[in-house]
């Protein structure tokens, strides 16, 4: 690769990374790509050389991070795992985003239509895994009759909630780090399932 | 860098990703009709539509639209119009 390469590839990357920071501190809406130029210590002009809008660094990220917990749940998905290991899995999928991730369902509504798709995309990807997990017959036998929607939508309701709240459920500290294992715990057991 | 569904951006991993476990395709199993072949931007936007429904309780119309959306960015549908 030629100096030059060289140097546009560290200019992306720390496009990249200054992004992911600003987007996990202050949310999608407030940072302009000046701030994450500045951040990343280059020429406004060269943030549009890599990423032609500010969503195109928006979406990169989402969809990066959507491969991050996709993959943690996948990996549970293929190996005959229970349900609270799946449910585990994705709170540990979530947990390097966390920062970010609140700030995408915190300002779900405000986002650009493309990056609200690829949020929908990662959690019809994560839904699409669960039912995968919930299909086999152990797990299938101890949800019973209660439907996919009710079980995802609850999951997600239950886990937004804390997220969104963070700072009355585990103030200073990550919220899925200190609390992902009860919630799950607690989680199936409202939907009486055997928490294993 | 991993192999991606060109239609829904799914990793292809293993054989049974693939449709008819062939893997010298470029899309997956969810994105084939039976008889292997890919489905078309029509049937992909029903079939994503009817599983976001089906899975997440998603308003039909609401789920048609998020389809639209997702796909717009999938190699095989950027061109769609």
């Amino acid at each position: 690769m030629s100096r030059r390469q060289q140097q546009k590839r560290e200019t992306r990357d720390r496009l990249i990374a200054a992004g992911w920071a600003l987007f996990s501190a202050r949310g999608v809406v407030s940072v302009r790509t000046l701030d994450i130029a500045r951040a990343a210590g280059v020429a406004h002009g060269s943030f549009f050389v890599h990423f032609p809008t500010r969503e195109d660094l928006i979406i990169y990220l989402i969809d990066r991070f959507a491969e991050r917990v996709v993959g943690a749940v996948d990996a549970h998905a293929r190996a005959g795992a229970t349900i609270g290991a799946v449910l585990r899995a994705h709170i540990g999928g979530l947990r390097e985003g966390e920062d970010f991730y609140t700030w995408l369902i915190r300002e779900t509504h405000l986002l650009p239509p493309p990056a609200r798709a690829a949020l929908t995309g990662v959690q019809s990807a994560v839904a699409h895994h669960l039912e995968i997990v919930l299909r086999q017959p152990e797990n299938a036998a101890q949800l019973g009759d209660l439907p996919l929607p009710l079980f995802f939508n609850g999951w997600l309701g239950y886990l937004h909630h804390h997220l969104l709240n963070a700072d009355l459920f585990a103030p200073g500290a990550s919220l899925l780090e200190r609390r992902g294992v009860i919630l799950v715990a607690h989680y199936l057991r409202l939907v009486r399932i055997n928490a294993r | 860098m991993e192999t991606r569904c060109i239609s829904c951006g799914m990793p292809l991993r293993q054989p049974e990703d693939y449709p008819l476990g062939d893997t010298t395709r470029d899309y997956c199993v969810h994105c084939s009709r039976p008889d292997g072949s890919m489905k078309s931007y029509d049937e992909q936007v029903a079939g994503f539509a009817a599983f976001m429904v089906r899975t997440q309780g998603l308003d039909p119309i609401a789920a048609k639209s998020q389809a639209i959306e997702v796909m717009r960015r999938m190699p095989a549908w950027k061109d769609h119009h």
